[in-house]
């Protein structure tokens, strides 16, 4: 049997059950693809460091006296709004991903570059995120006197460290499996596939 | 244009086309589920991208590339992975060679699902008869390169048939 015996067959596509769906109703889905996960995850941690630097102003933005108090203050806005936009940024880049309207082999190259590049700052995001709110939990209470700080801040500074440690460890450990189970095994499938090709 | 227009503009050209992006779907999905999802997907690509097409190629060749990618870059789920072809690890059982068009299909689309995504391309616009100037602007391998492909990829598929 030849492959070109059965090229009319293929071509009028009589093998094939057809059934389009409403392309009006498809295009206003959400993709459930890769990009859109990491793309998610980019939305999320957004909203996150939005959310502590929110807080953080709404409780402690009147409390603040000292110059000190004022000057970490803004620091800390200024962080929040660097970490967000950093975020927006790649945001933005995983977003372009979508487009993939270059042939296939520029389209894998790009693709799995910029893949690599989004995965590496998304997992540099999370681990800044719990540095935020580490740092957080531990200065302010020095300028600003909020109960529950107060209260965090009576323990004893090697509970509190260890305590820092075994999250930054659980959060290491988490991100590392959810980045493989999430991409690991699609990135190894892709680059196989590259190989391929070049 | 307004985006109700292009949106009307849109389904136009994609229901002139929706037979190549069901031989996608067929080529590179092996349940009915994964290839509603993929279509699903295709389509969500195409939108998007289509306010970027300028007509400076074919519209099928548009299609086929945004397509293609996709699908190859979908993340699929481990049980729907299919293995490649790896000649040693498949048995040398010989079936008779005779048998209906039917037959002959059938064996030939589980030949197919045993070649790798770039390899499943090729033969899929080989069989849409493209030439392979187009193939090579869909897929970005040269034609020269693509010619030995598809030679390589006619004695794989008569091996997998033969064992099939």
């Amino acid at each position: 049997m030849e492959l070109d015996d059965l090229k009319k067959a293929w071509q009028q596509g009589k093998k094939q059950s057809l059934q389009t769906p409403d392309i009006m109703q498809l295009i206003h889905q959400k993709s459930r693809g890769p990009i859109a996960s990491l793309k998610k995850s980019f939305r999320r941690q957004m909203t996150v460091v939005a959310v502590l630097l929110t807080t953080v102003v709404i409780t402690n933005g009147r409390q603040v006296e000292s110059v000190p108090g004022h000057v970490l203050l803004f620091t800390y806005i200024a962080f929040c709004f660097a970490v967000i936009l950093g975020f927006y940024l790649n945001y933005r880049l995983t977003e372009r991903m979508e487009h993939m309207d270059q042939n296939v082999k520029e389209n894998l190259e790009n693709y799995v570059a910029q893949l690599q590049k989004r995965l590496k700052w998304q997992y540099i995001g999370a681990r800044l995120v719990v540095l935020i709110f580490i740092l957080l939990l531990e200065i302010l209470p020095l300028y600003f006197h909020a109960r529950m700080l107060d209260r965090w801040h009576s323990v004893s500074p090697l509970v509190r460290f260890s305590a820092y440690a075994a999250y930054m460890l659980f959060v290491f450990f988490i991100s590392r499996r959810v980045k493989e189970r999430k991409f690991g095994q699609h990135l190894r499938h892709l680059k196989e596939v590259l190989t391929t090709i070049k | 244009m307004s985006g109700k227009d292009t949106e009307i503009e849109f389904e136009k050209r994609i229901r002139e086309h929706e037979l190549l992006i069901h031989k996608v779907c067929r080529i590179y999905a092996y349940t009915d589920a994964d290839r509603q999802d993929l279509f699903q997907e295709i389509i969500i690509h195409l939108w998007k991208a289509y306010p970027k097409y300028q007509g400076l190629s074919q519209f099928s060749t548009w299609l086929y590339r945004v397509a293609i990618n996709t699908a190859i870059t979908m993340l699929r789920k481990q049980r729907n992975f299919i293995t490649t072809y790896e000649p040693a690890a498949l048995p040398s059982h010989h079936a008779d060679e005779t048998g209906t068009e039917e037959e002959q299909w059938q064996q030939l689309a589980r030949a197919i699902e045993k070649l790798n995504e770039v390899e499943k391309a090729v033969v899929m616009l080989y069989m849409e008869d493209r030439s392979y100037e187009e193939m090579e602007e869909i897929l970005g391998i040269s034609q020269g390169n693509l010619r030995v492909k598809m030679s390589r990829i006619k004695d794989k598929l008569r091996q997998l048939t033969k064992i099939n």
